[in-house]
């Protein structure tokens, strides 16, 4: 197992490194920069700005080097921690940067944890109770969970929570607790607040995995080894669990890696709709006023996250099913 | 028993048909889309109005209602709707509509109206639904320019629907094309497209989407963000169709059927056209049926951001875009339609592929 | 008739139903299995055979049906009860299950989950009928092992089905099925997907154990050379029709029925021939598949159309 574990971890740094590259690219494809974008905005306010004071600027972000250069520049002082300067904000990347990232991680475990815990139950169901009115049900709530746009969705929680509970909630806090220090009281104020984007997120994946579990079961129920425990006389219930679920079950652990990446887009698009302090919303104004490291420090660990993700499901899948591990 | 054609006599296509037509919900799904296709063909022609055209007496004006019976209660066949009066609250300065029995606008369907460029082949003034010169029509509402939410959704299909179609061919086009590349010529190859399509993964979709077309220049003209969004969906999205083609294909090479062919002698060509293609087209097709609406909510949803398409683009998206934050329900809920449309055109594409995917699987019969 | 009955089928139909057809896997049989002997059931794929061990069990499921028929099953120390009348849930069938009877699969491979320790499959089965204590289903199941030709059982028994080879696994579902100490055990084609020399061993085996264990076995195939290895009663199913019942030698040595001489002709080695035939399924089907009648010679049956049924059977 350790060695497995080793084996993966050093093949993760080949993908990482791609990654940082594709990145780079990525926040490099927008024509221009920020610099002559904000330049723009001065000369518009009637500001004379030198042509020295815009080569040393250039130069202080190290614009003004070949496309490789800046490349190992951004990579070499992010391996370091040091993430660089949002031109945007006037801060530090790393101040703007780990409490909403921390926050997008809470949501995305949140989701991933209602998901399963509703999805699973669900497709063992819908899979056991094939064609019945429940099944018919499941499948047409999961079917519209599916098709509506997480924002549509996220609208149209806040209506009701607003309706019906009186309560309002965008955000992750109520005004109150926005900057105070942790306490109990704040995070029952979270509580209070991250179920919406919770529902949000995890409905489409929920609705996925139900059907995927439902197929998948479906599949494993015709297998001989269920016939076997039958003919064994294991009752019908325990039966289920103990094998065709338990079967079933495992590539959905893979699946935690490829569903944070979901979750983590559906984030981006729920906290901009519920205004949620996390990555997503500062994602996008980055990316909009090309403030190249902001942008460019979210993609790359948002991806290391998901590599991560990926990581983990692999290693737990191992400790899962034996013929994995024993390869 | 000997009543009945015998199942094996019958051929895979009849097979897969008979199959296809059980699921009634995924036949009812195949026509909706039809019916919806059609009417983004022929956009001008059901729109009772331009897209972009106002009507300055109709500012977030709410749905009119189809009345058979005036206010008298006197019965008339042809539908018609009430004019708006508008009034402004004086305490929370929101525009009230209430109608006004007094102004009937009766309807008329295939009729003459506003004049519009079919195709841009030809000048026309017949609608499907239309109603007198001078009289106004909104069945969904109107926007906060006054322009007729149903028109709007009409036009909006033709771009939200294309977009996902070639979308989706695009995807299909480098999926089964990098994917059986890599499945067929396997070793380093095979390495780097997988390790390619690794890193294209773990990056989220989103923000990966949001960074690309943030990248498109704000000046192109609408089709070439139209095209570009097209592309920068597709390039996403063929990665995990790739995945599946590499491993079907890989699977498939040592299909004992396939062997068989090749011990048989058969050439390459004959292999691939003949065992490989058809055990993978109904897993293709029906990958694609569930690819679409994948396209067609990325469009919505990056449109919404406002990195998508835009005005004067009218997607369905783009119209979402307007419904921004919560106050629009409570004020405005019908700029929400378009909405209903997007959920409606998902679903069926949904169990339109699930119908397809039972239908297609030869060993799926245990189920039925 | 010497032994007696432990189990007999009558009237026994099952059908399948597919969108297009109603296809009788089984059409109304009638078998007798004999107390502490090996009844085996020959034919080829799609006869009815397995569908009919199936059905002993109640194991069959949709879209399989049983339409008609009863089982009745007699115990040892127990009273005879039809095991079509079980209800889904009742305690009965589940003792029936795995306690009374039960069943070694043809796919060894797949017939034990993937992802459970040999040990915990066995152990289930003891758990499942008896209230032992864990530690003592352990040391049964470890026995159980040793005694079907497992060595190192103790060990073993922590190891997955994918650490065995096919020959080890079909030992391993023997002993699954034989550590409840059951009075019916039915092998569904238990050879058929192993190699021949690991063949002869478990026939071997199975041999041995019957010699030892006071079971009696339905033994389902479609290779005579197995039949003649370990069979005493023959019968002989085709298109879910059972053509001819018989003892083993009078099968083998003296069949009656133009399908059962077709079966044993196309066995290389038991006959001389110059050249396979293959048998017809069509002959079967429309010939003497249609209107038989039962003719009957002491314990011999056979199904024939009239013009075929030698001088002398009694109808």
């Amino acid at each position: 197992m350790g060695t497995y574990i080793l084996k993966r971890l050093l093949a993760m740094i080949p993908t990482l490194i791609i990654i940082s590259v594709v990145v780079f690219i990525l926040i490099q494809l927008p024509p221009g920069d920020i610099i002559s974008a904000s330049l723009a905005s001065l000369q518009q306010q009637g500001m004379e700005v030198s042509t020295e004071q815009i080569a040393a600027l250039r130069a202080q972000y190290n614009l003004d080097l070949p496309m490789p250069m800046q490349y190992l520049h951004w990579i070499l002082n992010f391996v370091q921690g040091d993430m660089g300067y949002s031109i945007k904000y006037e801060q530090p990347v790393n101040t703007l940067i780990w409490e909403r990232l921390g926050y997008t991680i809470i949501i995305a475990v949140a989701s991933l944890l209602f998901t399963w815990v509703l999805a699973i139950p669900i497709g063992v169901y819908s899979a056991v109770k094939q064609y019945s009115v429940g099944d018919y049900l499941f499948t047409v709530i999961g079917l519209l969970g599916l098709a509506t746009p997480s924002f549509m969705l996220a609208l149209i929680l806040m209506y009701c929570a607003y309706t019906w509970f009186g309560i309002s909630v965008g955000g992750l806090f109520s005004p109150e607790y926005a900057d105070s220090d942790w306490s109990f009281a704040r995070f029952v104020d979270l509580l209070n607040h991250i179920w919406i984007p919770m529902i949000v997120l995890g409905t489409a994946g929920t609705a996925s995995i139900m059907r995927v579990m439902r197929a998948n079961l479906l599949d494993e129920l015709g297998k001989p080894y269920v016939v076997t425990a039958r003919a064994k006389g294991v009752r019908p219930l325990k039966l289920i669990f103990k094998y065709p679920v338990r079967i079933a079950i495992n590539p959905f652990i893979s699946t935690i890696g490829w569903l944070l990446p979901t979750l983590i887009s559906g984030e981006a698009i729920v906290s901009i709709v519920l205004n949620l302090p996390t990555t997503g919303p500062l994602l996008l104004q980055a990316l909009l006023s090309q403030d190249m490291f902001l942008a460019g420090s979210f993609l790359m660990l948002l991806s290391i996250l998901t590599v991560f993700g990926m990581l983990l499901s692999d290693i737990l899948l191992a400790a899962v099913d034996p013929r994995i591990r024993y390869e | 028993m000997s009543d009945h054609p015998l199942y094996e006599d019958l051929s895979t296509r009849r097979l897969t048909w008979l199959r296809f037509k059980r699921h009634k919900l995924a036949l009812m799904s195949g026509g909706f889309l039809i019916f919806i296709y059609l009417i983004a063909i022929f956009c001008e022609f059901f729109a009772p109005y331009e897209p972009n055209w106002r009507n300055p007496k109709a500012i977030f004006a709410p749905p009119q209602e189809f009345h058979f019976f005036e206010a008298n209660g006197n019965f008339q066949f042809r539908p018609f709707v009430y004019g708006y009066t508008l009034r402004i609250n004086p305490e929370t300065w929101v525009r009230e509509y209430t109608e006004d029995t007094s102004q009937k606008h009766p309807i008329y369907f295939f009729s003459k109206g506003q004049k519009y460029q079919f195709w841009n082949l030809f000048t026309a003034r017949h609608h499907f639904i239309t109603t007198a010169k001078g009289q106004y029509l909104h069945i969904f509402g109107t926007d906060k320019l006054g322009r007729d939410i149903f028109s709007r959704i009409v036009y909006g299909a033709r771009i939200s629907l294309s977009l996902g179609l070639i979308g989706v061919v695009l995807t299909l086009v480098l999926g089964v094309l990098i994917g059986g590349l890599a499945g067929y010529l396997g070793g380093r190859t095979d390495n780097l497209i997988q390790r390619l399509i690794e890193v294209l993964q773990s990056i989220p979709t989103l923000p990966l989407w949001m960074a690309l077309s943030a990248a498109v220049p704000v000046h192109w003209s609408p089709l070439g963000v139209y095209f570009s969004i097209i592309v920068i969906l597709s390039f996403i999205q063929w990665t995990g169709l790739a995945r599946v083609v590499r491993g079907r294909f890989l699977a498939l090479r040592e299909e004992d059927f396939v062997i068989a062919a090749r011990l048989l002698g058969a050439s390459q060509l004959r292999i691939i056209t003949r065992h490989l293609l058809p055990s993978f087209m109904s897993h293709i097709i029906t990958t694609a049926t569930l690819a679409i609406p994948g396209m067609i909510l990325a469009e919505t949803a990056l449109s919404f951001l406002g990195v998508g398409l835009r005005a004067p683009v009218v997607s369905w998206g783009v119209l979402l875009q307007q419904a921004q934050n919560f106050q629009v329900i409570v004020l405005t809920p019908w700029l929400l339609i378009p909405g209903i449309f997007v959920i409606l055109v998902v679903i069926a594409f949904n169990l339109l592929g699930d119908g397809l995917r039972d239908a297609a699987d030869p060993y799926g019969g245990h189920q039925l | 008739m010497s032994t007696s009955t432990i189990l007999s089928i009558r009237n026994l139909s099952i059908s399948f139903k597919n969108e297009i057809s109603e296809q009788l896997a089984v059409n109304n049989i009638n078998l007798d299995m004999k107390r502490s002997q090996t009844t085996a059931i020959v034919g080829e794929s799609g006869s009815g055979k397995s569908v009919t061990a199936y059905a002993m069990m109640q194991l069959i499921q949709p879209p399989g049906k049983i339409t008609s028929g009863e089982i009745i099953f007699s115990p040892a120390q127990q009273d005879s009860f039809d095991i079509l009348q079980l209800n889904d849930n009742s305690p009965a069938l589940y003792d029936l299950r795995g306690g009374l009877m039960s069943m070694i699969f043809q796919e060894p491979m797949t017939a034990l989950s993937p992802v459970h320790t040999i040990g915990n499959q066995i152990m289930e089965a003891i758990l499942t009928h008896q209230a032992i204590p864990k530690q003592a289903a352990f040391d049964l199941a470890a026995a159980m092992l040793e005694r079907v030709g497992i060595q190192n059982s103790r060990e073993r028994m922590h190891q997955y089905p994918f650490e065995f080879s096919g020959g080890m696994r079909q030992r391993v579902m023997i002993a699954m099925a034989l550590v409840c100490q059951p009075q019916i055990l039915i092998c569904d084609e238990p050879t058929t997907a192993l190699d021949v020399t690991i063949q002869a061993e478990i026939l071997a085996l199975l041999k041995e154990l019957k010699a030892t264990i006071d079971i009696s076995v339905l033994f389902i195939t479609h290779d005579l050379a197995v039949v003649a290895q370990i069979a005493d009663q023959v019968i002989v199913m085709n298109q879910g029709r059972i053509l001819e019942t018989g003892s083993v030698r009078q099968i083998l040595n003296d069949p009656i029925h133009p399908y059962s001489q077709g079966l044993i002709a196309a066995v290389p080695g038991m006959k001389r021939q110059p050249r396979l035939d293959a048998i017809s399924n069509d002959s079967t089907r429309h010939n003497y598949g249609v209107h038989p009648l039962i003719a009957i010679k002491g314990d011999r049956e056979v199904a024939l159309p009239m013009p075929l049924i030698p001088a002398e059977y009694q109808l």
